[in-house]
């Protein structure tokens, strides 16, 4: 999920080394082949009208560890937005810059549940009914799976929170059916047995993986797209049609129906990269193919292969945004919003739908495959996602990646920055809710992350972090990593210790600001302001034209340097501007010299500035 | 009655206006206030008076020296306080960066660096960049003197150049400064209160039109948006016209000569459209020139060059502004005439 807000490579090499992927027949798409842990065969009909959806279901579940398992439990996202009292709503009104709409709510109800045999099992709902539970029969022991049938039905909201309907016939359907907990052991997780959440207004979401054969109807026109291939297509004769899709080895699955969308299509690296547009964003189709490209080539290339069939990006109304930017299993939503008003700017100066594209499409490695616990953990996802973004968006749309306008210049690294210095005294780690109001959540999973990970690379090479985190990711794909897995994989890979990033800046609130205090003949003075300590260097620049490099852990206040043989000109402190977490880079260089050509420079612009603003004042 | 004289008579020569309509020098008494030479201009149409505006502005060109050295003069004593604060962060390795061009990254650190300062704690104490005080200061002063500054020079000038405009004889230094001295109490007061009214009026009418559109959607602003630049026409119009009404009708009562240049707006409304919309359009083709022509394509840490670029601008600036009040003053005087 966002929070805001091509050169080809050489590919052949990475892709995909470690993947079980053997050639596969051309007929049949080519499925990572891992257990299939939650399933779910869902046959759902959408009345476009009432804007409800009425479902069955049947879950069938692996028990993967060797403790029984006495119960399940479900998630009903839907009932979020019930009304005011929910957990979500308590937290916040509004998401994503929208408020809730208490007049078009939404809900879930579960109408029915049952075992395979028909046995049915009472459900009983925990707390604000996010959260719902039955007791099985019999323990299900280790290694068995079990199956439920469930009917369910749901009134969608107004678009809120990534999901619901906008206008008369647009939808965008996440977190909409009755959905599995994850079954973990107390090893993995920090609760022993169904790890689920109610839903609280900051936090995403936890699964299984699993194989997902979704049939839904809905009226003939529409025009849909989904998580997985869709393998089928009828029309009923009654004004319905039923569209069949089928996803295999994915967290989740979600779909979208308008019959507006129009759609386009790329192959990259023998992915097809679908986009649905709306007509008033045709503007949009290559600009947005071409960030979906260059998402998908160079993570791909990182990290390794992106590794489903399909990747379909979802452009939503303007005044939907709250359906944008959102991330699900081989399903993005993007969209543009001209923050004018004039309907004029079609992002020309700016690329946040570059950026929103490309973000979203990061979290296909670190979220839909990658797949994190979102609720206890949600630096990981995000923040591991905003560093591919700045990351990405910095390689191909240059230094300044977010915003070109004349004067106005804004690199994507600079504004997660800016969010940073606004809160520089928040840890990364921490679960969802803990971090109160969004500005904190904001900065403890997207800005500081994506800043302290740049600054790791920075500090261990381009490289080594590469090796770091495609290690990682082959380690984990398809797994449920954790910040521990993190730490040992980058210790490892790297060959250091890494303390000051795990315990000064995941973990930790301290902020830090290096500076050059003084340069004299033959010495300089450099000083720490803050609690973190990050080892940097020095570099002292003598008359004679020479220089040295001295490194210095930071771990003192203050740190003198002297050279009685020699005479300093000037000092700079990490002087190559690695630690991007320095509160102030304007203090790191220090001279004995004046430079006089720079400060008439910056006379000449202000007298300037002086004699306009005074035109201006006086009449133009 | 004496109106230059060092005691400054200025003061009680609101109750002298009352009942003069006409200017009167110690070189010329009682001669009339206006008389446009040239060719006679029976009916000055808006096309007409921007044509008047241009050719006048250049046969004077001691107006726009004039003008130019205020600029100079006032810019410079504003500049003074900075430069010099800017000494110490001149010894910053930063500073080169500053002198390219201000980068993103430095903006947002001195934006937030109240903010990142009280997260540090630690052993040193919360601080600014030892530079970041003097530059608030230098800007809340300066901030704070800038209106006084600008009105003082400016007010100054305009009755000066006026009175050159409307006589439209040969070029005199006395009468120049004669006009400036006769007018400048006046002019003083009209510029405080334009500055007042436009603050309060557009500020409340931009915001106004930005809740609107973003209440109603933002095909409104299509609508409210010229409006309101419009309405911004129209009352430097009317500003800058009863300027002109109060030299060619030798009046230092500033709200009469508003109630007659408002009447004479309202008599030929287009004349002064026209005249304003070239104004404007002028404006708008030298701005567009230097901000999208030439800035960005000059070095910025070739000072000498940024200098005689930002000089040439700001003197076509001046220019045209002298250009409008010719053009107003022609107009006026016209009317006036006939
Ligand atoms: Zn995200």
């Amino acid at each position: 999920m966002k929070k805001l807000l091509f050169p080809l490579v050489i590919f052949a090499l990475l892709a995909g080394c470690n993947r079980p992927a053997p050639p596969a027949p051309a007929a049949a798409p080519d499925w990572p082949d891992i257990p299939q842990v939650a399933s779910y065969n869902i046959e759902v009909t959408l009345d476009a009208d009432a804007k409800t959806l009425t479902g069955h279901e049947t879950i069938t579940y692996l028990n993967t560890t060797d403790i029984p398992i006495p119960d399940a439990v479900f998630h009903l996202y839907l009932n979020a937005f019930r009304d005011q009292n929910s957990i979500f709503l308590t937290e916040s009104g509004t998401a994503r810059g929208y408020a809730w709409d208490a007049g078009h709510p939404g809900w879930i109800e579960v109408t029915g549940i049952r075992l395979a045999d028909g046995t049915p099992l009472t459900l009983e709902s925990i707390e604000d009914g996010t959260l719902a539970r039955v007791q099985l029969p019999s323990p299900v022991p280790g290694g068995e799976s079990f199956s439920l049938e469930v009917d369910f039905r749901a009134q969608l909201p107004k678009v809120f929170a990534r999901t619901g309907f906008f206008g008369d016939d647009f939808f965008m359907i996440g977190q909409w059916f009755p959905k599995l907990g994850v079954w973990q052991p107390g090893s993995q997780s920090a609760v022993e047995g169904w790890n689920a959440y109610p839903f609280h207004a900051n936090s995403e979401f936890f699964a299984d993986f699993g194989t997902y054969d979704v049939a839904i109807t809905l009226p003939t026109g529409y025009v849909t797209g989904a998580t997985g291939l869709p393998v089928a297509e009828k029309d009923n004769g009654n004004g319905t049609q039923t569209v069949s899709y089928h996803a295999q080895s994915v967290i989740d699955f979600s779909w979208t129906a308008s019959p507006n969308f129009r759609q386009t299509a790329r192959t990259v690296n023998g992915v097809e990269v679908v986009y649905f547009y709306l007509p008033e964003h045709s503007f949009t189709v290559e600009r947005a193919l071409d960030a979906a490209e260059a998402a998908v080539t160079y993570f791909g290339e990182w990290y390794g292969a992106y590794p489903y069939p399909r990747l379909l990006v979802v452009d939503v109304p303007d005044e939907a945004g709250g359906a944008g930017g959102m991330e699900y299993p081989m399903l993005v939503t993007a969209g543009l919003e001209d923050f004018t008003g004039l309907g004029i700017m079609k992002g020309e100066f700016d690329r946040m739908l570059e950026l929103v594209t490309v973000h979203e499409i990061g979290h296909e490695w670190w979220y839909a495959t990658a797949a994190f616990n979102e609720a206890e953990e949600p630096w990981l996802d995000e923040g591991f996602t905003d560093y591919s973004t700045v990351r990405l968006m910095g390689k191909v749309y240059g230094p300044y990646d977010a915003v070109d306008a004349g004067n106005v210049k804004l690199s994507y690294q600079q504004m997660r920055r800016m969010d940073y210095l606004a809160f520089p005294n928040t840890p990364m780690y921490g679960k969802a809710w803990d971090f109160n109001g969004l500005a904190g959540y904001g900065v403890a999973a997207y800005a500081k992350p994506a800043l302290a990970l740049t600054t790791l690379e920075n500090i261990l090479g381009e490289e080594t972090m590469l090796e770091v985190m495609s290690t990682f990711y082959q380690r984990y794909q398809f797994q449920h990593p954790t910040t521990d897995d993190f730490r040992l994989t980058a210790e490892e890979v790297s060959g250091q210790d890494l303390d000051w990033f795990f315990d000064g800046l995941v973990y930790g609130d301290g902020a830090l600001n290096y500076s050059v205090s003084a340069v004299d003949e033959h010495s300089v003075t450099v000083m720490r302001q803050g609690e973190l300590v990050i080892p940097t260097e020095v570099e002292v620049t003598f008359s004679n034209g020479s220089a040295v490099l001295e490194p210095w852990g930071g771990g003192g206040g203050e740190q003198v340097f002297t050279y009685p043989d020699k005479t300093v000109i000037r000092a700079e402190i990490d002087p190559g501007r690695k630690i991007v977490l320095d509160t102030q880079w304007s203090d790191n260089g220090l001279s004995r010299r004046m430079d006089i050509w720079s400060w008439l420079a910056i006379n000449t612009r202000l007298f300037y500035q002086l004699q306009n603003w005074m035109l201006y004042w006086g009449g133009l | 009655m004496e109106t230059n004289d060092e005691n400054g008579t200025l003061m009680n020569a609101d109750a002298a206006d009352k009942d003069i309509d006409q200017v009167s020098t110690p070189e010329q008494p009682a001669s009339p206030p206006i008389s446009i030479s040239g060719a006679p201009l029976p009916r000055l149409n808006g096309f007409r008076a921007f044509g008047v505006g241009l050719s006048r502005s250049l046969r004077y060109p001691q107006l726009l020296l004039v003008s130019y050295l205020v600029s100079l003069l006032s810019a410079g004593m504003l500049a003074f306080v900075p430069a010099l604060m800017l000494t110490t962060p001149a010894h910053r390795i930063a500073i080169r960066e500053a002198a390219n061009g201000i980068d993103d990254w430095l903006v947002i650190e001195l934006m937030e660096s109240p903010l990142a300062s009280g997260a540090l704690g630690g052993p040193v104490e919360p601080r600014f960049p030892d530079w970041m005080n003097g530059w608030i200061l230098a800007g809340l002063a300066t901030w704070l003197i800038l209106p006084v500054v600008v009105w003082l020079p400016a007010s100054f000038v305009t009755g000066g150049a006026l009175l050159t405009f409307v006589e439209g004889q040969k070029f005199s230094w006395r009468r120049f400064l004669w006009g400036c001295w006769r007018w400048f109490g006046a002019f003083l007061l009209l510029n405080a209160l334009e500055g007042f009214v436009s603050q309060l009026l557009f500020g409340g009418l931009l915001t106004g039109a930005v809740i609107a559109g973003i209440a109603a959607g933002g095909w409104l602003n299509w609508v409210t948006l010229p409006l309101v630049a419009l309405l911004a026409m129209l009352w430097l119009a009317a500003v800058e016209a009863t300027r002109a009404m109060a030299v060619a009708g030798g009046t230092r009562n500033i709200f009469r000569a508003f109630g007659r240049a408002a009447a004479a707006i309202f008599r030929r409304p287009l004349q002064y459209f026209l005249l304003y919309g070239l104004a404007m359009l002028l404006l708008l083709l030298v701005h567009a020139i230097f901000r999208l022509g030439l800035m960005p394509v000059v070095p910025l840490a070739w000072w000498p060059v940024v200098f005689a670029a930002t000089q040439a601008f700001i003197l076509l600036r001046l220019w045209a502004r002298l250009a409008r009040w010719a053009g107003v003053a022609g107009i006026i005087g016209m009317t006036s005439d006939g």
